[in-house]
């Protein structure tokens, strides 16, 4: 055992490891590639990228109505895009209205402006309570939504991925969009909080 | 495999159809990783690179 594997590798950590080792043994794949892919997802992608296109959106009008009928062009505006994030459609979240999102199926999700998916949203609890009670799958990540207020689920596919528009904070007229990024997290763009 | 699929040119559907039946087909207690790598290596199989045997859980 060496410094760098302080525990066994478990079952699938080796499966995991013989697929990469069998990829890049037939020239399928190197290593140099899976490196640039694992940088990718650490350094570009993520909700930072979704929460200033949030953030634009709460401070330009014009820009929210580009990023409502055409989400995918619109986020493109700022430089975002890509694999898993040609088909987008943003969700407006309003006072009678609260939009939560989930995949059924498996696990797609906008990784250009979201990065990859929290391990939560993969399982099969959420994916099959999301549909069924969503509100209880709501308040059990603490948000409670009014009864007044309309709950709509949404199940992403390989054709369409989601992203909630959060309403606009109360008392932040005074902040920069930058400061206004600072406020929204990748759990508003999922629509588990409110 | 987001290196594989770009590399062969497979969509991401290529994968996503296999993932579905694999977390369909997961027995009670599997997780999303395992599901993940199942269905991965079934796609591997179907391009005629075949995971080795070993590696497998049974």
């Amino acid at each position: 055992m060496t410094g760098h594997h302080p525990h066994e590798p478990s079952a699938i950590e080796q499966r995991v490891a013989a697929l990469e080792s069998l990829l890049v043994e037939r020239g399928l794949v190197t290593t140099d590639a899976i490196d640039a892919v694992i940088a990718t997802y650490e350094e570009d992608l993520g909700p930072l990228n979704g929460a200033a296109v949030v953030a634009h959106a709460w401070v330009d009008p014009a820009y929210k109505e580009r990023l409502l009928t055409n989400a995918t062009a619109a986020i493109a505006e700022l430089g975002f895009g890509g694999a898993e994030g040609e088909n987008m459609v943003v969700l407006e979240n309003t006072p009678a209205v609260h939009n939560v999102v989930v995949c059924t199926l498996c696990s797609c999700y906008p990784w250009p402006v979201l990065g990859l998916p929290p391990r939560w949203y993969k399982s099969a609890a959420y994916r099959a309570r999301t549909v069924r009670e969503p509100r209880a799958v709501l308040a059990e990540f603490g948000t409670v939504v009014p009864e007044g207020v309309e709950v709509r689920v949404w199940d992403s596919s390989a054709e369409l991925r989601y992203l909630v528009l959060p309403e606009r904070p109360a008392g932040s007229d005074g902040l920069s969009e930058q400061e206004l990024a600072g406020l929204v997290t990748r759990d508003h763009m999922i629509g588990v909080r409110r | 495999m987001s290196v594989y699929l770009e590399r062969t040119g497979q969509p991401w559907e290529a994968f996503r159809q296999r993932l579905i039946d694999a977390i369909a087909a997961a027995p009670e207690g599997e997780t999303y990783y395992e599901s993940f790598t199942t269905a991965f290596e079934a796609l591997l199989g179907a391009d005629g690179v075949s995971p080795p045997e070993a590696t497998k859980l049974s």
